[in-house]
């Protein structure tokens, strides 16, 4: 299909524009606002039209041509398909329906139906496809060199190969619908709108469960309720039956009151009468006769008891009292001199003082005795210590002197280490020279080698070379002429020549290639078979011989220069090694006299620190000597004066002395205590006081006897007297002979007075403890009440009950059934607060279907989502294994051409990482390092590629380019222009429209064949 | 013998306040007591000489005090004698409100198996039975015994109505128990949906439905039963209660591109099909039609303008893009060879059903490879 003009009658800013194309690659040049986007856009417009509602007038090509004039848009473009002229007109309005299309077949002048759009009934393609890949915009390949617009291209790029359309990424398509079923289901599955409703469907069933046992636990408690309102019912009963006995009780206790009340009063009635009966035995001439009379007649019995009694006594006393007189008569003796015992105390003093005395000074003999060993002892330490000192002095001066010659020998294996250190390193320099110089000599013997080498090989080719010439001269002319023969030959000699002088200098091989590229050339050029010229061969043939005499020459000095240096170096390395020899041996002698030396010095060690050992030890036993002395000095000091100067003699003759004055005072006690027959002094003290006492108890004892006589005499008048008062006054009752008598009666009367009280005291009692109904009713009128209660008492039942336990047990039903009652209420208001808010089965069966019915719906849902990912995966796999390697192998193609051959081969890895092939290093680069430059020439070729894919199904469509070149640097832009010149050309004159403002893109346009440079838009302005 | 007026409903699930927040719409709860009055008002307004609510009147078996408090007022203030036998949801236990003594005076709620009230002044005998426990397994009618054929006989129950063979747990009723009942009419609760009257033998019976929708599964206008039941003849008529409808709507967005014209197609259409108050109901939208891909309008920001006109509304996305899916499954392209994958199973495949899903995925996968894969939101 060839687009052959386009005529846009109005449309932006053109008005009546024509412009032709020609078949092939077209540049078609115009400055930038000369509406080169506006053209592009009126072959998309005419074709496809423009169905969108972007409201932006940039983005609306349908607002965005509007004529500047306000006509409505519209033009022609004329073109061939399949061999058939048509002339397609459109005139736009607000969309695609209200369009004006009409096609026309040019010859026949016949218009077309198209029943969808120009572009697809003649592309077979839609809109989109046409786009993307027929129609290569500018500003879809971005220029601006940064690193967003990279991205933006490589994305553009990895979508295109592996979905084929710009815009859609699978990745992206993938990662939305993976997201969707996120939102359903997450990939822990405990996020999600179906695992919310799987959740709240679990939930539910467990809340279910708690349901239906909550109704069933109701249940319970409400038979629980209704029992326990029976049971009140019981107890309620109970109640009333102990009521009802109460009652009894009542009846009997009062029955039991007024018979009570009857008795008491018949008693009251008894008792008067006794009382009387009484009163009158009691009488006397005043009146009753009173308890305190009775009283003191038995005080009066009792005195006259006591009299007697008493005078009895009096008579036993002064009988006991004769006895005694007569007992210590016998005991009476005479009296002790006063003083005696008083010269016995003082006697017992002084014996004691004595004897202590005599004990002190015995102790002051012994102390003496020990002080004298002590001395003994310290001056045996003294001795001992001066022997000591003078030892360790000697072995002080002995130390010193080995001290001394130890410095000296060391000194001495010092000086002698060092000077072996110096011979060693001195050997040591010697040799590394030695290495140095053989190694150079190595080296110039490899040189001289490869000279040599390099010679003969010259030598040898240039002789070959003489052979060859004297070969050719020799030959025919033959049938196959190269071209141009002085050019060849030239061009041969030349490269030999390079060749073989290269070997010297490498730069001189360049003679080499230039050589080759003559005698290439002399093959090119056209012209008639030569005869071959033999004199410049002779020519040849002189002057290589020339040149063999030369080099052979110059090879033989060389030969010779190598040879001199040689033994020079030979002779010095000699000299080097006998110096080695000498360094060795002396360095070795010098070792071994340091060594004999270090010996000597050791056993002067050894023996050095054996004798400070000896000294310390010495020393130790000085001091220690020292201290035992000073301790004993000290000891000394501790006693006293007194015993340091003690007389022994004094003290024998002091202690005789004592002893016969104890003995002196001994005696005379022992004379005293013999005369009055006691053992001690204490006794003796005794015997004095009991003399003494005897006789004062003579004295009193005869005083008393005689007072004792008087007390009995009057004792006895006072019992007579009142003996007869007593009888006299109770002649009122009785005639009293004796006391006893007189007892009797008193006891009876008091008997009888006692009884008398007592039945008052009760009769009173009983009167005050009358009750009510005795007060208020006579004896009759109570055993009237009685007989009616009696009465009463027939018609129920007895109880044996008392009150008490009848009400403790009434008080203790009524609090059962108030506690039943608290029960049944509290458990019913339990259950109502239990329950309250709680859902009920039928509630939770509602949401339960509810939650399910949405599970259901976002598992169907998930399950469709599930099987759009399955579509899309096999789908990609499809475009994986078919669409894209056949993309990538074009891509490579056209990408090697762009390239000029630097890249051969563009590889899409399976994780959509691009990577190129330097073809001559075979290195893979990756995207990652490629410049933006390289980036947009891959895009280009990708895109090229999909629309040779797209042109072999379709036929050859016309490729639109909008200035991709124009951020090409120039060399790549060269041959971008001539890669596309040689796309069209291959593929039979394919139309590429190639839009450009840039002037240099023009111009190489220009230098290539097959370029129609179209300069109609420059022309228009 | 007259006639006696009734009206007859049921299935109220009027909830605790405390399950307001966790309503899918926030005024469901006002809308049930208005309901109820709504009621009430009727009866009194058409002179209902009884009122039968067959069961499930609460939602719950324990209700708080301030709802309890509302609808006995409501009840209260009705002119008819009102008969409540208790269904599934609101069972007679132990914390129901049934057991309590301040029901109103012209309230009687059926508490044990069977029980009957007599109406001397209207010839009428009411029978009933409760729900004493969530599931019933077998059928309440038998105790019923002494049925007088000279007055007129009404049936307030709660139950399932199966075939003769089949179980149920909330209290089955067959055909055959019906025609063997003897009453005049039978009110029952317990579906939803609203069934039309029918006869068995001599009883007609009828489900009234819930008078309130409760979610987008109970759509369109729901009422009540009102008429009158006589010993020849049985004429009740249904009446719509629920001011708020639960709507499902499908709307075309073909060719629609800016939010402005999708708000103002969706305003026209809703208005013609729901007259100038069309505000006030709740809407399910689901578009359908063609999208193109130059349609990027929001869904969230249609539904956020809506919003603020209509109390609830969720959206559906049904539309499918409008790429010419025949010429797209000739391309070269991921998308081309991920169509005819989905166009080859779509061909093999005879289920229906499975072609739908297939649709689907298709679909999805357009949308992704565009960009503009987007999920319903609930």
């Amino acid at each position: 299909m060839k687009i052959k003009k386009l005529a846009l009658d109005s449309f932006g800013k053109f008005q009546n524009f024509t412009i032709d194309l020609a078949e092939g690659f077209n540049v078609i040049y115009g400055h930038n606002e000369s509406g080169k986007s506006t053209l592009m856009a009126f072959i998309m417009m005419m074709f496809y039209g423009y169905s969108g509602r972007k409201q932006s007038v940039a983005d609306n090509p349908r607002t965005k041509y509007l004529p500047w004039g306000g006509q409505k848009m519209s033009g022609k473009i004329y073109f061939e398909s399949e061999g058939v002229a048509y002339r397609l007109e459109r005139s736009f309005g607000k969309s695609n329906k209200t369009d004006k299309i009409k096609v026309y077949q040019e010859h026949t002048g016949t218009e077309v139906q198209i029943k969808s759009s120009p572009g697809k009934h003649f592309f077979n393609v839609n809109g989109d496809t046409f786009r993307q890949s027929l129609f290569i915009f500018t500003n879809q390949s971005v220029i601006v060199s940064s690193d967003i617009a990279k991205d933006e291209i490589t994305e553009r790029l990895l979508n295109l190969v592996t979905t084929g359309s710009e815009d859609t990424s699978y990745d992206e398509a993938k990662k939305e619908i993976e997201e969707a079923k996120q939102t359903i289901l997450s990939k822990n599955k405990k996020k999600g709108k179906l695992a919310e409703a799987q959740h709240a469907i679990k939930e539910l069933k467990e809340n279910l469960m708690q349901a239906y046992e909550d109704e069933k636990e109701k249940k319970q408690v409400q038979s629980k309720i209704a029992h326990l309102k029976e049971n009140a019912h019981e107890i309620f009963t109970e109640k009333d039956e102990l009521e009802k006995a109460l009652e009894s009780r009542r009846l009997m206790d009062q029955s039991e009151v007024l018979s009570q009340a009857v008795d008491r009063t018949e008693k009251a009635v008894e008792l008067e009468e006794e009382i009387n009966a009484l009163s009158n035995q009691l009488k006397t001439e005043d009146g009753l006769i009173e308890k305190s009379v009775i009283l003191s007649y038995q005080n009066q019995v009792s005195e006259i008891k006591n009299l007697q009694k008493e005078e009895e006594a009096i008579r036993l006393e002064m009988m006991e009292l004769e006895r005694k007189l007569t007992e210590l008569d016998a005991e009476d003796r005479e009296e002790i001199p006063p003083g005696l015992t008083q010269e016995l105390k003082s006697n017992e003093e002084a014996l004691s003082s004595l004897e202590k005395q005599i004990e002190e000074t015995n102790k002051r003999i012994e102390e003496a005795a020990r002080y004298q060993k002590e001395v003994d002892k310290a001056d045996q330490l003294t001795q001992q210590y001066e022997e000591k000192e003078t030892d360790l002095q000697q072995l002080q001066e002995e130390f010193q002197q080995i001290e001394e010659k130890y410095k000296i020998q060391l000194e001495q294996v010092e000086e002698e280490e060092e000077a072996h250190l110096v011979l060693a390193r001195d050997l040591e320099a010697i040799e590394n020279r030695k290495k140095d110089l053989e190694q150079y000599i190595q080296e110039e013997e490899k040189e001289f080698n490869y000279q040599t080498d390099s010679f003969r090989l010259q030598h040898q080719t240039k002789l070959d070379y003489i052979n060859d010439f004297e070969d050719i001269m020799n030959q025919k002319t033959s049938d196959r002429q190269p071209k141009n023969k002085p050019l060849l030959i030239a061009g041969v000699a030349l490269t030999l020549a390079g060749v073989g002088l290269g070997l010297v200098n490498p730069y001189l091989y360049l003679l080499a290639a230039l050589g080759l590229i003559l005698a290439f050339l002399s093959y090119r050029q056209s012209g008639a078979p030569q005869k071959i010229e033999h004199s410049d061969l002779e020519e040849r043939v002189k002057k290589l011989n020339e040149e063999v005499a030369l080099a052979e020459k110059e090879y033989r000095r060389q030969q010779e220069d190598y040879e001199l240096k040689e033994e020079e170096n030979r002779q010095l390395l000699e000299a080097l090694e006998e110096d080695i020899g000498k360094l060795q041996t002396e360095s070795q002698e010098a070792l071994r006299t340091v060594e004999r030396d270090k010996e000597y010095l050791f056993d002067l060690e050894k023996n050095f620190s054996k004798t400070e050992n000896s000294q310390q030890d010495q020393s130790n036993e000085l001091k220690y000597l020292e201290e035992q002395l000073n301790a004993a000095h000290k000891e000394l000091n501790a006693y006293p004066d007194e015993i340091k100067d003690i007389d022994m003699k004094e003290e024998a003759s002091h202690l005789q002395e004592m002893q016969e004055k104890i003995d002196g005072l001994n005696e005379r006690k022992d004379a005293v205590l013999d005369q009055y027959a006691v053992e001690d002094l204490y006794d003796l003290t005794r015997l004095e006081n009991k003399i003494q006492t005897t006789k004062k108890e003579l004295g009193d004892c005869r005083a008393n006897l005689e007072k004792k006589s008087r007390h009995q005499k009057t004792i006895h008048k006072q019992e007579k007297d009142k003996r007869l008062d007593l009888f006299n006054k109770l002649s009122v009752f009785e005639k009293i002979e004796n006391l006893q008598d007189a007892q009797d009666l008193v006891s009876r009367l008091d008997d009888k007075r006692e009884q008398l009280s007592q039945l008052q005291v009760q009769a009173q009692t009983e009167k005050a403890n009358q009750s009510e109904l005795e007060k208020s009713y006579s004896l009759d009128e109570l055993k009237e009440q009685r007989e009616d209660i009696e009465k009463q008492l027939k018609d129920v039942n007895l109880t044996s009950e008392t009150t008490e336990e009848l009400e403790s047990q009434l008080d203790q039903v009524t609090d059962r059934l108030h506690e039943i009652d608290k029960e049944i209420s509290k458990t019913e208001t339990e259950v109502i607060e239990r329950f309250r808010d709680k859902a009920n089965v039928s509630q939770i069966e509602s949401e339960l279907a509810h939650y399910q019915g949405k599970e259901r719906k976002w598992q169907g849902i998930y399950e469709d989502l599930e099987r759009s990912e399955k579509y899309l995966e096999e789908a990609f796999e499809e475009m994986q294994t078919g669409f894209s390697p056949i993309v990538n192998q074009k891509t490579s193609e056209i990408f090697n051409k762009l390239t000029g051959g630097k890249y051969s081969e563009v590889k899409v890895s399976k994780d959509f990482d691009v990577s190129i092939e330097d073809h001559e290093t075979q290195d893979l680069q990756l995207w990652e390092y490629m410049s933006t430059g390289t980036i947009e020439q891959i895009y280009l070729s990708l895109r090229l590629a999909i629309s040779e894919i797209i042109a072999e199904e379709e036929g050859h469509l016309p490729l639109f380019l909008d200035d991709i070149f124009a951020q090409y640097d120039d060399e790549r832009a060269r041959n971008g222009l001539r890669m596309l010149a040689e796309l069209s050309k291959q593929a039979g004159d394919h139309q590429i429209l190639l839009f450009t403002c840039h002037h240099r893109i023009t111009e190489w346009g220009r230098e290539v064949e097959d370029i129609t440079v179209n300069q109609q838009l420059i022309n228009n302005q | 013998m007259d006639p006696v007026k009734i009206l007859h409903c049921a299935d109220l699930h009027i909830e605790n306040e405390s399950k307001r927040n966790s309503q899918l719409v926030q005024n469901h709860y006002s809308d049930l007591l208005k309901g109820l009055r709504q009621i009430i008002k009727l009866a009194n307004e058409e002179a209902v000489d009884i009122l039968l609510i067959a069961g499930d009147l609460f939602d719950a078996t324990a209700v708080d005090p301030v709802t309890l408090n509302s609808v006995k007022e409501s009840l209260s203030g009705c002119h008819a004698s009102i008969f409540i036998s208790p269904g599934n949801h609101d069972y007679v236990s132990i914390e129901s409100p049934y057991s309590d003594e301040d029901w109103p005076a012209n309230t009687f709620v059926f508490k044990k198996e069977w029980e009957s009230f007599e109406l001397p002044r209207l010839n009428t005998v009411v029978w009933g039975a409760a729900f004493r426990s969530t599931h019933v397994e077998e059928s309440l009618f038998t105790g019923m015994e002494g049925l007088d054929p000279g007055k007129i006989n009404l049936c307030c129950m709660h139950g399932d109505l199966v075939s003769n063979t089949a179980e149920s747990s909330y209290h089955p009723i067959t055909p055959d128990q019906i025609s063997r009942l003897g009453v005049d009419y039978l009110a029952l609760g317990h579906i939803h949906k609203r069934t039309e009257v029918q006869k068995s033998a001599s009883t007609t019976y009828a489900y009234s439905g819930n008078p309130v929708g409760r979610g987008f599964d109970e759509l369109g206008p729901r009422g009540v039963y009102l008429g009158s039941v006589g010993k020849e003849r049985v004429d009740l008529d249904f009446y719509p209660i629920a001011e708020r409808q639960y709507l499902w709507e499908e709307i075309d967005v073909s060719g629609l591109f800016t939010e402005r014209e999708i708000l103002s197609t969706i305003r026209k259409t809703l208005e013609e099909r729901h007259g100038g108050e069309w505000q006030a109901h709740y809407y399910r939208l689901v578009f359908i039609g063609e999208k193109s891909e130059n349609q990027l309008v929001s869904w969230t920001s249609i539904k956020d303008q809506l919003s603020d006109e209509v109390a609830y509304i969720e959206i559906r996305d049904r539309t499918f893009l409008s790429i010419d899916q025949e010429s797209a499954a000739e391309e070269n392209t991921l998308r081309g060879a991920f169509i005819r994958n989905a166009q080859a199973d779509l061909n093999n495949e005879q289920d229906e059903a499975e072609k739908e899903k297939i649709q689907r995925a298709l679909k999805y996968g357009l949308e992704a490879l565009s960009g503009g894969l987007r999920l319903d939101e609930n």
